[in-house]
């Protein structure tokens, strides 16, 4: 590498650093403390103006020679406005903590002009070579995949520490008492259990039998490009809007009930199950049904015999990726068929139930109001443990089940 | 050889993983001639044309021992840079692979990225790339739609312009014809032969009636080993070892 | 009676045509009990639902505040999702090696499948407490923390279905670009994402379908409160959003306050509904792309 290339690469990489930094210090998990911050910016600067003769020499480009100088003097302006600022910023009655906002402005700024400047500016004027604009590129792209995934971490880390402590079998086998402060969630556990095994039984026969006609009796034509149309639509249709559906229709026909409930999920799953199945059937190749025409045999047969039997791993983790999701619900239930209190283990499919996402929902709104804090955060866990389990078995099942073809 | 030598294998060698795939190539190909390489399916044709240009680079788990000279420099010396290795080495794929853009972006692609970014310039790139492809004629009036409305013949001279228009001093074609028609073939081959006057050409092919049309020199690749190497008329009509012949009479393949 | 063959292969047949037709009914039930529910509402108050007074105890119902509520809502999502996403999609499917791919394309899968009420209440155990301290706010519930929280919900969903537009983007055209000397930045930069582009927006869009819909993280975290922010651009103040305003009241709503409720989740009906339209549409566009024409 030749020293100009380095010393360009140098810049990019005290760039991310402090872009790193401040959006760390952001997220509240380190700040460095000025003097370090001012020292950055300071280093920064320095090399800046180590590159500025060869600058004026090479300065060809124009534009290439005013992005430099406004990139040194942001860089200048910044180590010196930034660690002088005002303790407090007055924002109208209250204010915001100054270190952390300038630090995220300052960072800000960085986020921004540096790959701007390191591209438009330095790459023509040093003639840069592909591989520093390759390298400062992907350093922006592993710091956004980090930052993806750094509050995802955070969150599980969070509720696994928190939680697995107030997992204990009397939680797990007592009813609720005290809104939630004592005793466990045992109702709550049977009522999204039996809310996920009815759900499948509806949504498993209807989401087949619509792939099945998608992929095997109809390919296209203006039906079925509106039958798409609506089970994309029923895809993106809000939960909340499903409850309120339920609650206009199923409520005055069934009651507050476990079927209510069920059958909404149903429709909330069912267009998870019919996307991963229509997969799944698409994955069969179309000589094997030949195969099977050839020998006499008549399309329902074709389906029943050759095209169902491979098709169904795919088909059943269609099934689990949506009761995934119908686990976890709240907003399709919470008019429909759930009570917090009063509800036991349901005895027939029109008893109200309990399930744990409601639960969850409740304890969070008396957060701060009764002592439900290990509770609240047992009931996260197991929550987040069994919808992640539930998917994760989803994952697995199509992971391997893609190998095969 | 009375012809300069433009590429120089020397022992090369190559694994994906622990598979070896080529074993020992030694061959010379001159300057400004076709050179074929024929042999069955899986002897390592493609594998071989793709070192040249160091697009095996992008395979994981892919290595090689042994050099590749083009005009004396070694393309797998260290302080060589594949990006540059491939802008003196064009290459043209087996199934034609235009970008979804325009026929004109198409080809300014390559310039673009060399750094050439002036209208004018540009424009008399393409022209002139398009006419050394043959297609100037028929797409001269069309050039902002999309490269992919081409036929599949026109698709894959747009690609061998795109690859002219970054002014090669090797071009690399994996056969070429393979996705094509009779008709587009034909094309293709009168192409080569044009083409032949400014550029050393490489090019793999399954089809050797192809070979002995279009080329000067051919290579016979057995199971990843160079079984002969020869001008091409040698080559099929006294071939030296016996699997060369077994394959040419068709025998086996 | 035994059925002939070909009686027997068409009455299965239209059995699957009508279990396949069930979805086209649901989505239409779905809009019409929802709009009769609302019609009272519609008719009495018209376009005097789109005023920023609410006050159900005096039957004042605009529900300004709440669309106002949402879009800035999804508005800050998207702005920490949508480039966020979009880098880590292609980190993901461009540059990250083989190995680190098939263990972080599941898990970012698997991360999209956390539950909104998990984010919600993540949101009032950790985001507000932690925003009132750092931002020196009254209270940590406010627009800002909402969209904070469904940005990171939107995240998994976005890098997800970018990858796989990035995905689909042929080998060849890849090879041919670094065939003709391009480095793999500028391969990404002008052939595979462009290539992408229908895609990568079709992601985005149902990330914001999603965001708009969402109730539970953002219902805990907002504040609830019916009042745009002055001056509207402070997002650090407590505000509610469409999907917060139904959930937080239909509870103890009756009469008209419930109509006003079903005419708001018709509204959101049908802002989500035009997004999956548009963003199939444009899926669509993907797969003609590389087919030719």
């Amino acid at each position: 590498m030749k020293p100009k290339d380095a010393l360009s690469c140098w810049i990019i990489f005290l760039g991310s650093a402090m872009a790193l930094i401040g959006f760390g210090s952001a997220a509240g998990s380190f700040y460095i403390g000025d003097a370090l911050l001012r020292l950055l910016f300071v280093l920064l600067g320095i090399s800046l103006l180590l590159l500025l003769p060869t600058s004026f020499r090479l300065a060809k480009q124009k534009r290439s020679f005013c992005w430099m100088v406004a990139f040194a003097a942001i860089s200048f302006a910044l180590a010196y406005l930034v660690p002088s600022a005002p303790p407090k910023v007055g924002l109208r009655d209250y204010s915001i903590d100054a270190s952390l906002m300038k630090f995220m402005i300052s960072s800000l700024a960085l986020v921004i002009t540096g790959p701007v400047a390191a591209s438009a500016g330095f790459g023509p004027l040093f003639n840069f070579t592909k591989h520093a604009h390759q390298a400062s590129a992907y350093c922006f792209l592993t710091i956004a995949i980090l930052l993806i995934l750094y509050p995802l971490g955070l969150i599980i880390s969070e509720i696994s520490v928190n939680g697995l402590p107030g997992i204990t079998w009397e939680f797990l086998t007592q009813d609720v008492s005290k809104h939630g402060a004592e005793g466990g969630i045992f109702p709550a556990l049977v009522g999204t259990i039996l809310l996920i095994g009815l759900t499948a039984l509806i949504a498993l026969p209807l989401g087949i039998g619509c792939a099945i006609y998608l992929q095997e009796y109809a390919k296209r034509g203006r039906l079925v490009r509106v039958i798409r149309t609506a089970v994309n639509i029923l895809q993106g249709t809000p939960s909340i809007v499903h409850g309120l559906f339920g609650l206009a229709v199923f409520v005055p026909l069934f009651g507050i009930s476990l079927l209510s409930g069920a059958l909404i999920m149903g429709f909330l799953t069912l267009p998870i199950v019919i996307r991963t199945s229509e997969e799944a059937i698409r994955s069969i190749p179309q000589e094997i049904r030949e195969g099977s025409y050839a020998l006499g045999a008549t399309q329902w047969q074709t389906i029943r015999k050759v095209v169902l039997p491979p098709a169904l791993p795919g088909v059943i983790t269609g099934v689990v990726l949506g009761l995934g999701r119908a686990a976890g619900e709240t907003a399709p239930i919470m008019f429909t068929a759930v009570y917090f209190m009063g509800a036991r283990v349901p005895g027939s499919l029109l008893d109200p139930i309990q399930a744990l996402p409601y639960h969850l929902l409740e304890l969070t709104r008396y957060w701060g109001a009764y002592p439900v804090e290990q509770n609240a955060w047992a009931t996260a866990f197991l929550l987040l443990a069994i919808v992640l389990g539930i998917n994760a078995g989803g994952i697995i099942l199509r992971e391997r089940y893609r190998q095969e073809f | 050889m009375e012809n300069h030598i433009k590429v120089s294998i020397k022992n090369l060698s190559l694994w994906y993983g622990s598979n070896q795939a080529l074993d020992q190539i030694t061959m010379d190909m001159p300057e400004k001639k076709i050179t074929a390489i024929i042999g069955p399916s899986g002897c390592g044709k493609s594998t071989l044309i793709r070192c040249l240009n160091r697009m095996n680079d992008l395979i994981e788990g892919c290595r090689t021992t042994g050099e590749i000279l083009i005009d004396g420099q070694n393309v797998y010396d260290r302080r060589v840079d594949a990006v540059e290795v491939r802008r003196r080495v064009g290459m043209v794929f087996q199934k034609p692979n235009p970008f979804p853009k325009s026929i004109y972006e198409n080809i300014a692609y390559g310039c673009r990225i060399g750094g050439i970014n002036t209208k004018q310039r540009l424009d008399k790139i393409v022209k002139e790339s398009l006419k050394e492809a043959a297609l100037w004629d028929e797409v001269k009036d069309r050039l902002s739609d999309s490269a992919m409305k081409l036929s599949g013949g026109q698709q894959q001279r747009l690609c061998i312009a795109r690859t002219l228009a970054i002014e090669p001093e090797v071009l690399l074609m994996d056969e070429p014809c393979s996705a094509l028609d009779p008709i587009a073939t034909a094309k293709i081959e009168d192409l080569l032969r044009d083409l032949k006057r400014d550029y050393t050409v490489v090019i793999v092919t399954h089809n050797m009636q192809q070979a002995a049309r279009v080329s000067d020199y051919t290579a016979y690749l057995y199971l990843g080993k160079l079984v002969e190497f020869g001008p091409t008329r040698q080559v099929f009509e006294k071939p030296e070892a016996e699997l060369t012949e077994r394959y040419i009479t068709g025998r086996f393949g | 009676m035994r059925l002939g063959r070909n009686t027997k292969e068409i009455l299965i047949k239209n059995m699957f045509l009508g279990v396949a037709a069930l979805s086209i009914l649901i989505i239409l039930f779905i809009f019409i009990f929802l709009f009769k529910e609302a019609f009272p509402a519609f008719r009495e108050m018209g376009l005097s639902l789109f005023t920023s007074d609410w006050s159900a105890s005096q039957g004042k119902f605009g529900i300004n505040a709440a669309v106002f509520g949402s879009v800035a809502v999804t508005g800050i999502a998207m702005l920490i999702a949508v480039p966020l996403g979009i880098g880590g999609a292609i980190f993901l499917s461009e540059i990250s090696p083989p190995r680190l791919r098939v263990f972080l394309k599941p898990v970012i899968e698997l991360l999209a499948g956390i539950p909104s009420i998990v984010y919600g209440f993540i949101g009032v155990t950790v985001f507000v407490p932690y925003l009132a301290k750092t931002f020196d706010m009254l209270s940590g519930y406010s627009l800002l923390t909402g969209g904070i929280i469904l940005g990171i919900m939107a995240l998994p969903t976005i890098v997800s279905i970018s990858d796989d537009a990035l995905k689909a983007v042929p080998r060849e055209i890849k090879e041919a670009s670094l065939a003709l000397g391009a480095s793999k930045w500028e391969t990404i930069k002008l052939v595979t994402f462009p290539s992408a582009i229908s895609g990568v927006t079709a992601g985005c869009i149902m990330g914001i379908g999603r965001a708009i819909g969402e109730t539970m993280a953002v219902m805990l975290v907002v504040g609830s409160v019916m009042r745009i922010p002055s001056p509207s651009f402070d997002v650090f103040e407590t505000g509610s959003t469409i999907t917060a305003l139904i959930a937080g009241q239909m509870g103890e709503a009756w009469g008209m306050h419930t109509s006003v409720l079903f005419a708001t989740a018709v509204i959101l009906f049908l802002i989500v509904a035009l997004l999956s339209v548009a963003s199939d549409l444009l899926q669509a566009r993907v797969e003609k792309k590389f087919r030719g024409g």
